[in-house]
């Protein structure tokens, strides 16, 4: 017996095999679609495993350090390891995001950015806070042609930033320095003291020993390049001593903090001006402008000398007291006596270097006695520091110097100059004998009548030791004076005479009296033939009294 | 003979049975609960449920289910790679049983259900063996929780500051929902339906 009710419980248990679609269904349907967004995007997460080589894994977590382009994170740190071949290397797997899966090919630089702190620079503030992270900049930004570079899976990381990215439209120029000095990245260039561009990068190299610099002039200033330039340092300050009174320059604060280089230009000159020159950093202004000069079609020389005292390289090379060379090096000759000294002419004054010059070293007093006047010569105070060559073209013709040791010689005094230049002259050259040399020697001056005609060249003991010999030299001009009987003596002594009511002091000059002298007399009459080079004479001691009173006409 | 032809009603909520034959009665007279013959839309849920455990099974497996932090180093193991760790390190009886618990188990189950799901559209005449199955899942089924226990008592025991961290990967969550859809898949299964196609009936 079936009643309604139960048919209805019937068609409702009957009604849930008809029901096709039940909201349950919702479940499964959203967990594929959360499942799967999330596989989804993390599928585009995961871009591809790159390693960077460290010296160091100091402050790098796997899983919590990020890499970073541009500020944006594009990469996590998912290992920290240990490289298997070289124990000191650290190997970093970076897990690039499927994005950033461009930054992995050849010219990407990787670099850790750590917090800076320097009077110049406060930067990376924000790794104090969020830890290092390590940043990436990729060789290009075009992501075509991005993708056209090699492929690339390790990477160095360096521990500096690679050179600055914000100025991409200037112009890069290298150069080299010996020392990095209070230079930095960041250091200005500064041309007329408006800042042109700034230090880019500097590394060591490690097979020159030099500091080589990356600068960056701004391209609105690019075309100051075009003509001949140099960089040389700022100095911090600089103390100007000339006839004006002493200038103190102090550069101005930024300079001071973060140092900076200067671009001097030579718009005028339109020399070939070679590249190397231009790739140095010049201490100074001066140096600067000084191997400008060195560079542009320069003349080389080569000088030696005995004893070169104070030179060396640097000292300057002088002609009428303006500096037109400087010395570049020195070396020893071969026969160990002489020392070579090379030295460049400037350009500008190339032209007067002859091969009749002669070059003497200054930085000494010279005492001149002329006639009756005492003068002193001092060269210029640097030169007495840094040794100074000084060079003149006499007026005399000179015979083919030294070619021996193929180079000029340099004499240790302008008044060895003047007697060298005096003994070229075409004179007569005599000899005296002396018993004894009476503080003659080379230089000391010839009288008669006290006027001076020629010097002493040179003093020496005779071969066979029994008399001093000294050759004297008798300027041309006086030649013809001297004959065969002419009378000799010294007067380097002073000559005292005393008798009962006075004392004559007689003397041939204030400068036979410092430094000693020869004069002599000819006869009136009987005064023989005309004397020829290489004649001896006897040297007396003193004059008789009646040589004093010949007066021949010559 | 089963429960429908004889028009007798089991309460799901508080098990009275009720003859409808002498009053009719559309909820429970004792407990008020609405009264069905079968779990309301069984079939469906179980089936929905199992093929959600299905989906959640996948990224419970790939992802990395517990995260170890040391100082500098950062190790995260998916379930497969925490057990081949383990046995790594000679602990083949831990291992077997994560990896029992964690990987056997919930495949277990969901093939099971999917299997059970299966059976009661093509009855076969083994229902006996099929309940016994379904008994066996609903037992087991407390059990597949093992492994977030473990990464929840390693998480207290070793969480020692900044030295070393332990802590739960997305895997664990997925794992989670994968025993919960389970769990709920096995309880919206209604077993009578094993029988209730089967030729020659037993009553």
């Amino acid at each position: 017996m079936l009643t309604p009710p139960i048919i209805h419980n019937r068609r409702q248990a009957d009604m849930e095999k008809e029901s096709i679609f039940s909201l349950i269904w919702i479940i499964p349907l959203l967990t594929l679609l959360i499942t799967g967004g999330l596989m989804y995007n993390d599928y585009l997460n995961t871009g591809i495993d790159i390693t960077l080589q460290l010296n160091s894994g100091e402050q790098i977590t796997a899983g919590k350090t990020t890499v970073k382009y541009l500020g944006v994170v594009v990469g996590k740190v998912v290992d920290v390891d240990i490289n298997k071949d070289v124990p000191t290397t650290i190997d970093v797997t970076v897990r690039l995001r499927k994005r950033a899966t461009a930054l992995a090919v050849e010219g990407t630089t990787f670099w850790l950015v750590k917090p800076i702190f320097s009077l110049k620079k406060i930067s990376g503030l924000e790794t104090i806070v969020k830890g290092q992270h390590i940043a990436v900049k990729p060789p290009i930004t075009n992501r075509k042609e991005l993708a056209k570079l090699k492929k690339k899976t390790i990477f160095p990381c360096y521990e500096r930033p690679p050179t600055e990215e914000h100025i991409t439209n200037g112009k890069r120029i290298d150069f080299t320095a010996k020392s990095k000095g209070n230079l930095d990245v960041d250091s200005g260039v500064y041309y007329k003291d408006i800042q042109i561009g700034h230090i880019a990068d500097y590394k060591l190299d490690n097979s020159s020993k030099l500091i080589q610099f990356t600068v960056v002039i701004y391209s609105q200033y690019e075309q100051l390049l075009d003509s001949p330039h140099l960089l040389s340092r700022i100095p911090l300050s600089s103390i100007n001593m000339d006839t004006n009174g002493v200038t103190v320059n102090i550069q101005n604060m930024e300079i001071f903090l973060k140092g900076g280089l200067e671009l001097h230009l030579f718009p005028q000159q339109k020399l070939d001006f070679p590249q190397y020159a231009q790739q140095i950093l010049y201490e100074s202004k001066q140096s600067a402008e000084d191997a400008f000069y060195k560079f542009t079609n320069s003349k080389l020389i080569t000088l030696y000398s005995k004893n070169p005292n104070n030179i060396q390289p640097g000292s300057p090379v002088f002609f009428k007291k303006i500096k037109v060379g400087e010395v570049k090096s020195l070396s020893l000759a071969k026969d160990g006596e002489n020392v070579f000294i090379k030295a460049v002419i400037y350009s500008k004054y190339r032209k007067f270097v002859k091969n009749s010059s002669i070059f003497w070293l200054q930085g000494n007093f010279d005492f001149n006695i002329k006639g009756k006047n005492l003068s002193v010569t001092s060269a210029p105070i640097t030169s007495i520091i840094k040794g100074g060559i000084e060079f003149k073209n006499p007026s005399v013709k000179i015979k083919k110097q030294n070619r021996k040791l193929r180079g000029y010689k340099v004499f240790n005094s302008y008044s060895l100059v003047n007697s060298y230049i005096e003994s070229l002259r075409k004179g007569l050259r005599i000899i005296l004998h002396s018993p004894v040399s009476r503080s003659l020697s080379s230089g000391d001056p010839v009288y008669y009548r006290q006027i001076k005609v020629g010097h002493v060249e040179w003093a020496k003991l005779a071969l066979n030791a029994q008399y001093v010999l000294v050759q004297i030299f008798i300027q041309p001009t006086y030649a013809h004076i001297m004959h065969k009987k002419a009378k000799f003596w010294n007067v380097g002594v002073i000559n005292t005479q005393f008798n009962l009511f006075s004392v004559k002091i007689k003397t041939e000059s204030i400068e036979s009296m410092i430094n000693g002298g020869v004069a002599f007399a000819i006869p009136t009459r009987k005064r023989g033939a005309k004397a020829k080079n290489g004649d001896t004479f006897h040297l007396y001691e003193k004059p008789e009294k009646e040589w004093l009173d010949w007066s021949p006409k010559l | 003979m089963n429960d429908i032809k004889s028009n007798i009603i089991l309460c799901n909520q508080c098990h009275l049975v009720i003859d409808l034959n002498t009053k009719q009665h559309s909820v429970c007279p004792r407990c008020h609960h609405k009264l069905l013959f079968r779990k309301n839309k069984s079939i469906q849920k179980t089936f929905a449920l199992t093929i959600t455990a299905l989906i959640l099974y996948f990224p419970a497996n790939f992802y990395p289910i517990m995260i170890i932090k040391n100082l500098h180093d950062t190790r995260s193991n998916t379930i497969m790679s925490g057990v081949l760790d383990l046995i790594h390190h000679d602990m083949f009886f831990i291992g077997a049983i994560v990896f029992t618990a964690s990987i056997v188990i919930p495949l277990i189950k969901i093939i099971s259900l999917l299997f059970l799901l299966y059976r009661v559209k093509i009855p076969s005449k083994s229902s006996k063996a099929h309940t016994t199955l379904f008994h066996f899942l609903e037992f087991i089924g407390k059990w597949s929780m093992l492994d977030i226990y473990v990464i929840a008592v390693f998480m207290a025991l070793v969480n020692l500051g900044f030295v070393t961290k332990v802590s739960t990967g997305p895997a664990s969550i997925y794992f989670t929902l994968v025993v919960l859809s389970t769990l709920l898949a096995s309880q919206s299964f209604d077993s009578r339906l094993l029988w209730d196609k089967t030729k020659g009936s037993l009553c």
